[in-house]
């Protein structure tokens, strides 16, 4: 399909309109197909930045990180300045827990121009892994900034305030993620969470019902409803929410210990240690679990053995374990 | 009459009922018959029987007060109003230790009548006390500190300033709890009766204790306080449960009051206190194979004639702490003091611990540690809240024992709490002997699980703190690319020709973008005709052709409908030369409806018109009007004619000198097209002009 001219070759368009079309199955939401065309174009044309790119993205999409990885790095490697290629390799790098590299690439995204609000976001939530809480914040300030209605960055923010200390922001963010999107349970459940850290139990208790309210197998708001409900004295609905967690995910670990608890409550020890080695069997490193475990030696006169649960808590890094190990020989 | 029986009798003679009274604490008030009468009002006969019933088990005192208030229940029912039965049913509460029901009745005695019985307020303080209401029970106690009733109660003064300072104790020590659990050893080995002072063997699987529970050999009650006599009972812990309790071996048992108070493990021996003589001394059993051997005297450096009642050995065995009233030696009435073993294996003259120990009132129950720097014991003196209470001393630096400290709350209660023993290897597990609301009897045995520091339970709630983590939406991060540029570029290639000689010629040719109305273009073909002209896209343009001596060329190019191949248009243009006669169509010339008035968009073929005369200055020209043949041919000539003129007007405008022009209207007389079709009528109505010369 090409002319000669006086002037040269005209342009070989085949690659461009594969390209082209991969466009049209993208809009179209018809990711393999839209690969199909790449790989096309990218057999014509093996040094097409483009289409790599936009086919690693694709891959990301499609949950195939590695070939993700592979294809957006192929396309840095031949010379692709874009500041979206930066986002994409900070955030692989978030998504395989490289923090520090992420970091860098994320910022180079911003300063290269890219300075969209999911830049922003995924940077802030490279920042909570970091723990940098107040790094998040800011970040999660700056996608809200670029996108008002941006519900999980106001979702993120509320978390990382939680993590500062600021439990009314934390309410305050996860209200208004809540005004932008209201059918996400686990909003609910976290804003429940946050009520009841200021000690909002009945508050909470509403929060882990609506959350239940749209997904009935939601068992991490049963959980939280029966933490909440213990500290509200409702020992047997607590018992009911906590159970119902145990039938809906038996393998959770942290059902056992919060129903152990609930047994601690009302000084049922032998009830509750049964509970805390199930914790336990489900969960050989939940540190929680041992340190409850202990305490309800403790409580039965055991004292040697629940010593020996706390070192144990102490191993797994639990920090307050090592004050507990003073009452011990 | 077995033995049991005789000393039963041999006490009864020995006490007498006024003492006996005064053992009871309470006043003896009567309900009178006047005043218990109501008019008119039925059962009074009935009731009254009751009440002489209730009164007589009231006067036997302990063991009788359930029955007695049975009795005035009933009594009760009939006159509600009458104060002494209410305080009597109020003494009977009391003595059952059914201390609310005693402050109602006793309030509501005093309600109506406040001079009921001289020591309602002193009971009404002791039942506030022991329930913990110390401000109520202090108010109280200022009450029996009054002149009018301290007058009949002048002997319990001092008591009573102890109870107000108790309560004081009380206050402070409810306030400050230690963390502690209090366990009741259930009914497997507390019964209905008291149950007190347990020891342990076996590394705390074994458990020798006193009970008062009433047996098939022990169905009398002692005078002394009108229980049953004590009795040694064993228990066994099994996976962390007491079980198989049952009085001790018969080798062992006796018909007095026996209370274990010690026992050790190599060689298996237990200790106890017998209220046999001397008000009690401590005598002990070994086994030997199945049977216990023994009594045998403690020691007669320890036992003395006044009452030894509890001891303990230290770890080693080599030192001994015990109880005794023994007066010669003693700072209050029970004293702890402290013997040593010398080399013989005898025990070394008792020495008294001392008032940093001792205090003014009784002490009781003593255990040393087993790295005997810590010695527990219960004291009526000291910072008690009531009753006994524990107290722990340590020893200082150098060896003395230091200031004892309470125990605290809920360890200690306003009741007895006695006898602590800890077992060895348990480090924060402990018994004693108190009263609580789990009471099972009068008094029980207790666990005490000591809690040390307070521990917050650790929760597990579960937050998902980040959403992108919970449900993460890769969509949101997808940015739909944006399609590439495609290269639309056509190519226009031939050769521009004499329309004449069919021979090349070299002309200049133009590019009209006609949306933008602008040239995108300009191209000199060769001097044999050919040219190639490049184009953006494939859309319409308007092609401008001129060439020296040749009328010029202009006409719309749409590459649309063009036959284009392989991105190129072959076409080729012929010029006309410039030569007189020649007629050359104007294209795009408007005129309004009707009317001889030029649109605006004839103007751009009009100034090629006036290019051409400026290229061609000896050029004259014709222009010609004409129409197709609708209407008259007069109306027609008249109008082609003014639109003739109308051009030649413009381009006169355009600098065109005039005298070159001419002008002529030819109606519809000179047809290029049929008219008979709406397209070869538009044909037909055009201007053009025609070279006159060149």
């Amino acid at each position: 399909m090409s002319a000669l001219n006086l002037y040269g070759q005209k342009q070989d368009n085949s690659v461009n309109e594969l390209y082209n079309q991969a466009v049209d199955q993208i809009k179209a939401r018809d990711y393999s197909q839209a690969i199909d065309y790449l790989d096309a174009a990218l057999e014509k044309k093996p040094a097409f930045q483009k289409g790599y790119f936009e086919r690693g993205k694709l891959y990301f999409q499609l949950d195939s990180t590695r070939r993700a990885i592979r294809d957006i790095k192929r396309a840095i490697d031949l010379g692709l300045e874009s500041g979206e290629a930066y986002f994409y390799r900070g955030y692989l790098d978030y998504a395989n827990q490289q923090y520090d590299s992420a970091l860098q690439k994320l910022t180079r995204a911003i300063q290269s121009g890219y300075k969209s609000s999911r830049v922003y976001y995924i940077r802030g939530l490279v920042q909570y892994a970091l723990a940098d809480y107040e790094g998040a914040i800011m970040n999660f300030t700056m996608a809200i900034d670029g996108k008002y209605d941006f519900t999980y960055a106001y979702h993120e923010r509320g978390s990382a305030k939680m993590q500062t200390g600021d439990i009314q922001g934390a309410v305050n963010d996860f209200k208004k993620a809540l005004t932008y999107n209201n059918k996400l349970p686990f909003l609910y459940n976290n804003l429940g969470r946050a009520l009841a850290e200021n000690a909002r139990y009945q508050k909470a208790i509403e929060q882990y019902s609506q959350a239940l309210k749209l997904d009935p197998n939601y068992y991490q708001a049963y959980v939280n409803r029966g933490i909440a409900r213990i500290s509200r004295e409702k020992y047997e609905k607590a018992e009911k929410d906590l159970k119902k967690a145990v039938n809906i995910a038996p393998d959770q670990a942290r059902s056992y210990n919060n129903l152990g608890l609930l047994y601690m409550n009302t000084r049922a020890f032998d009830k509750a240690i049964e509970q805390f080695n199930r914790a336990i069997e489900k969960n050989q490193e939940l540190p929680e679990a041992y340190l409850n475990r202990g305490l309800a030696r403790e409580n039965q006169g055991n004292r040697d053995k629940a010593c020996l649960d706390w070192k144990m808590a102490k191993e797994l890094g639990h920090k307050k374990a090592a004050d507990y190990l003073d009452d011990c020989d | 009459m077995n033995h049991r029986t005789f000393i039963l009798f041999v006490s009864m003679m020995l006490l007498t009922l006024v003492l006996y009274q005064k053992a009871q604490g309470q006043q003896d008030v009567r309900i009178k018959r006047r005043q218990f009468k109501i008019d008119h009002k039925e059962g009074f006969s009935s009731a009254w029987k009751h009440r002489r019933k209730g009164d007589r088990a009231y006067d036997k005192g302990y063991g009788h007060y359930q029955v007695a208030l049975s009795h005035f229940k009933k009594a009760h029912d009939y006159n509600p109003q009458n104060a002494a039965l209410n305080y009597k049913m109020g003494v009977c509460y009391f003595k059952q230790n059914q201390l609310n029901q005693a402050i109602k009745f006793f309030n509501r005695a005093l309600s109506q009548d406040e001079q009921v019985a001289i020591d309602v307020y002193y009971l009404l303080g002791r039942a506030y006390h022991l329930n913990y209401a110390f401000d109520q029970a202090i108010e109280n106690y200022q009450r029996c500190l009054e002149p009018d009733i301290l007058e009949e109660l002048e002997h319990k003064r001092k008591t009573i300033n102890a109870y107000v300072r108790q309560c004081s104790n009380g206050q402070k020590l409810v306030k400050n709890p230690v963390r502690v659990n209090i366990n009741n050893l259930g009914p497997a080995v507390n019964s209905k009766y008291p149950d007190y002072g347990p020891v342990f063997v076996r590394g705390g699987e074994l458990m020798y204790f006193t009970s008062r529970r009433k047996h098939e050999d022990n169905d009398e009650r002692w005078l002394g306080d009108n229980r049953f006599y004590s009795d040694i009972y064993r228990a066994v812990q099994v996976d962390g449960a007491w079980k198989n309790t049952h009085l001790i071996d018969e080798e062992i048992f006796s018909p007095h009051n026996d209370a274990v108070v010690e026992a050790t493990q190599d060689p298996l021996r237990i200790y106890v206190y017998r209220g046999q003589k001397d008000e009690g001394d401590i005598y002990y059993y070994e086994k030997d194979g199945d049977r216990w051997r023994g009594p045998k005297n403690f020691s007669r450096m320890i036992n003395t004639n006044a009452k030894e009642s509890a001891m303990c050995f230290s770890k080693d065995g080599n030192t001994l702490y015990f109880v005794s009233t023994f007066e010669a030696r003693s700072f209050g009435k029970k004293d702890i003091f402290m013997s040593r073993r010398d080399e013989d294996g005898d025990w070394g003259r008792p020495i008294n611990l001392g008032g940093m120990v001792n205090s003014s009132l009784n002490e009781e129950g003593v255990f040393v540690n087993s790295t005997g720097d810590k010695l527990y014991f219960s004291s009526e003196g000291h910072n008690s809240m009531g009753g006994y209470d524990l107290f722990v001393a340590e020893r200082d630096v150098d060896g003395n024992w230091q200031e004892p400290k309470n125990l605290g709350y809920p360890i200690n209660t306003p009741f007895d709490d006695l006898l602590f023993r800890k077992v060895e290897g348990t480090a924060n597990k402990a018994y004693y002997s108190s009263v609580h609301d789990e009471n099972v009897g009068a008094k029980d045995i207790y666990e005490i699980i000591f809690l040390g520091e307070k521990r917050d339970l650790h929760y597990t709630p579960i937050r998902e703190p980040l959403a992108w983590k919970a449900r993460p939406q890769k969509e949101m991060l997808y940015q739909v690319p944006q399609k590439l540029a495609i290269d639309t570029t056509l190519y226009v290639t031939g050769k521009i020709i004499d329309s004449l000689a069919r021979e090349g010629i070299q002309a200049k040719i133009q590019v009209i973008d006609n949306q933008k109305n602008k040239v995108i273009a300009t191209h000199l073909s060769d001097t044999n005709g050919h040219y190639m002209l490049q184009l953006p896209e494939q859309k319409k343009y308007g092609i401008e052709i001129t060439a020296q001596g040749y009328l010029f060329y202009a006409h719309d190019l749409d590459l649309n409908q063009a036959p284009v191949k392989n991105d190129t248009l072959r076409r080729n243009f012929s010029l006309d030369k410039v030569e007189v006669g020649t007629k050359m169509v104007l294209e795009n010339i408007y005129f309004e409806t009707n009317s001889s008035k030029l649109k605006p968009s004839s103007y751009p073929e009009l100034k090629r018109v006036v290019k051409l005369m400026q290229s061609n200055p000896g050029m004259k020209l014709e222009i010609s009007g004409h129409t197709d043949d609708v209407g008259s041919y007069l109306a027609n000539k008249k109008l082609s004619r003014a639109r003739a003129k109308s051009v030649v007007e413009y381009l006169a405008e355009q600098g065109v000198d005039r005298a070159r022009l001419t002008y002529k209207g030819y109606s519809f007389t000179q047809p290029i097209a049929t008219n008979d079709t709406p397209e070869g009528r538009q044909k037909n109505r055009r201007v053009e002009f025609k070279v006159l010369e060149k």
